[in-house]
């Protein structure tokens, strides 16, 4: 039970995009285009739901040998290999998808969810299967965010946008409106 | 594969030397930190000891080191103490000290806010087999509304929760809301702590739910002293 | 002197965050009044000079398949450093920042001008780079932290000077935070846009002359 409250509450509650603030660059720089927005999607909930469970290891390693100050440096090594991988795998399989994430793909290693997932991991003592879970909802909860932007940014395409909110500006107003909504859901469960 | 070797030494080289310096900065931090953090924890407590609306402490003395403050815990566990049927919880380790001829209880509970728990500490004064509560101080609600239920930490809200009487605390603790009724002058919002009913709705308007986490929270401590067999 | 330069490109034409759109996640975060802003932009500065300062020195030895593990990893042990001296000196603000101190590993103004500059320059260069682009990045902080802390609770770094009537708590809230920072890029893009035609029209009364 408790694992679905995670679940949801990562999601729809505190989401990381509309609520936490992480994932803004790629929340911003691959919403143009539904496709990328889906690949990009697939690629981070895989990575961050591997990172959760390969930092969740290394945390425990970590502290049980005092080095607990190490761990920035240790998750963001890993993370940055995984990412590597991830880009090895996708571009084997699906070079077409490789071709559209283009340069957002190694930009993965630089987005604040996946370090910062295993950061809150770490900071709320969860267990391995409690971080795996947050891990995957946190990243579902960015994608959901992500493609819901996604197509409002493709409708916003044909629509008269004044000159000086054209592209980013205009982004972030319509991403204020997307956080305002997704306000409605706090209260909605009681972890 | 001779180059592969050459740079993972490299990269190893450039790690060993940063996690040496790291290292370094960290075993010199170490004692601030650890100080700061003690402080941290200590100010809540030490301002909770103090007699509501005084200066004066209930205690002889406030620890003023991590050693000397452990030796204060009465009750401690790996979690949390005790968790009650609607998420408020009573947090490990928990304080008792002795005062002049009164139990202080220096206790850490939380209740379910709005956007998460809402963390208190609380001194609860024992006299003569009578339980009542001195003073909270709410040390973590950073998931509250600000404006709203971020208010919880304003005086005035919090001295609406002190000095609550033995009869109010074995009522129960509820916010004026929740009762239906709202107090006019002085005198009725303390008749009405004597009963339980703590007024906040005039000092945190159209907030509710935060302060009624404080007082599901201190409902939950007193279910667990009973539990305990302190009171 | 081409050297000033380095330290003036990052204020204003080439802020981070402002024109290049770089470490957002920190500016929408961080921002919810002024001084907490400032922390922040602050300690960005420390790590991003002392990072530079560090690249820049090492840049011929560094050999470039695995530039940016190394990078990474001299940026994480300087935030690492960062962290535990905000946990020991400056405690309150350290707890208000929380994990976004960790996150100014991945703040891509510190990656970004790594990979762009301090790789590149030399060390006079890199800091007064660094100390340009952070300080840059601090200020576009702190305006948004000091327009979200006025509108949203009618103080500015702590004093309180309006009444609890006009509070717009919004602004402390994500939506407010999205919203101005959608509104401070509009505005500084009109200012740009009205830049340029003026300059057209100087241009073309040039050339009619």
């Amino acid at each position: 039970m408790r694992l679905l409250l995670i679940f949801i509450s990562a999601v729809l509650i505190n989401n990381f995009v509309l609520s936490r603030f992480l994932g803004i660059c790629p929340f911003l720089g691959v919403s143009k285009k539904m496709d990328s927005a889906v690949g990009m999607s697939i690629a981070v909930i895989f990575v961050i739901t591997l990172s959760s469970a390969l930092t969740w290891f290394l945390n425990q390693l970590l502290i049980s040998l005092g080095l607990g100050f190490l761990t920035i440096i240790v998750f963001i090594l890993v993370i940055a290999v995984l990412v590597q991988f991830v880009e090895f795998f996708i571009k084997k399989t699906s070079p077409s998808l490789y071709q559209g994430l283009g340069i957002y793909l190694p930009l993965i290693t630089t987005n604040c969810a996946v370090l910062g997932v295993a950061l809150i991991n770490s900071q709320q003592n969860y267990s391995f299967i409690e971080s795996v879970v947050n891990g995957f909802s946190s990243a579902v909860g960015f994608s959901m965010a992500l493609i819901i932007f996604a197509a409002i940014r493709e409708r916003m395409e044909f629509s008269d946008v004044p000159a000086p909110f054209k592209g980013t500006a205009i982004s972030l107003i319509t991403a204020s409106l997307l956080s305002l909504a997704f306000m409605g859901f706090s209260g909605l469960v009681k972890l | 594969m001779k180059d592969y070797i050459k740079t993972g030494l490299i990269l190893m080289a450039y790690m060993v030397v940063t996690g040496f310096l790291v290292a370094l900065v960290y075993v010199v931090t170490k004692p601030k930190v650890d100080e700061a953090d003690f402080r941290s924890k200590v100010s809540a407590i030490e301002s909770v000891l103090k007699k509501a609306g005084t200066d004066e402490l209930l205690v002889e003395s406030v620890p003023n080191s991590a050693e000397k403050l452990n030796g204060y815990i009465y009750k401690k566990a790996e979690g949390e103490l005790f968790k009650a049927s609607n998420g408020s919880k009573v947090l490990s380790p928990l304080y008792k000290f002795a005062g002049k001829n009164q139990e202080v209880y220096v206790i850490t509970f939380s209740g379910v806010g709005f956007g998460g728990d809402v963390v208190c500490v609380g001194a609860f004064i024992k006299q003569d087999g009578v339980l009542t509560l001195n003073k909270i101080e709410v040390i973590n609600y950073s998931n509250e509304t600000p404006g709203l239920g971020a208010n919880i930490s304003l005086e005035q809200v919090k001295e609406r929760f002190s000095v609550i009487p033995g009869s109010g605390l074995e009522n129960g603790v509820k916010v004026n809301k929740d009762v239906g009724v709202t107090a006019q002058t002085e005198e009725e919002i303390k008749y009405n702590k004597s009963q339980g009913v703590v007024q906040t709705s005039d000092v945190m308007t159209g907030a509710t739910i935060t302060p009624r986490a404080v007082a599901n929270g201190i409902n939950t401590v007193i279910e667990y002293l009973r539990k305990e067999g302190e009171i | 002197m081409a050297d000033i330069k380095n330290l003036t490109k990052g204020l204003i034409k080439e802020n981070p965050l402002f024109i290049q759109v770089l470490g957002t996640c920190p500016a929408l975060a961080t921002t919810t009044n002024a001084k907490n802003a400032l922390g922040m932009g602050v300690a960005v500065i420390a790590v991003l000079v002392l990072s530079n300062i560090v690249i820049s020195v090492i840049r011929k030895m560094v050999p470039n398949k695995i530039r940016i593990p190394i990078f990474i990893v001299v940026i994480a042990s300087f935030v690492t450093m960062i962290d535990l001296l905000m946990h020991a000196f400056t405690y309150d603000l350290w707890k208000v920042l929380g994990i976004f101190i960790p996150l100014i590993v991945v703040n891509c103004v510190l990656m970004g001008r790594a990979e762009a500059f301090a790789s590149k320059n030399g060390v006079v260069d890199s800091i007064l780079d660094g100390i340009g682009m952070g300080g840059g990045y601090a200020l576009a902080l702190f305006v948004m932290g000091s327009i979200r802390e006025i509108l949203g609770n009618g103080s500015w770094l702590g004093l309180s000077f309006l009444p609890q009537a006009f509070k717009m708590y919004i602004f402390i809230l994500p939506p407010g935070a999205f919203i101005t920072f959608g509104i401070l890029i509009a505005v500084i893009n009109a200012i740009n846009l009205r830049k340029e035609k003026i300059e057209k029209e100087k241009k073309k009364a040039g050339e009619t002359k």
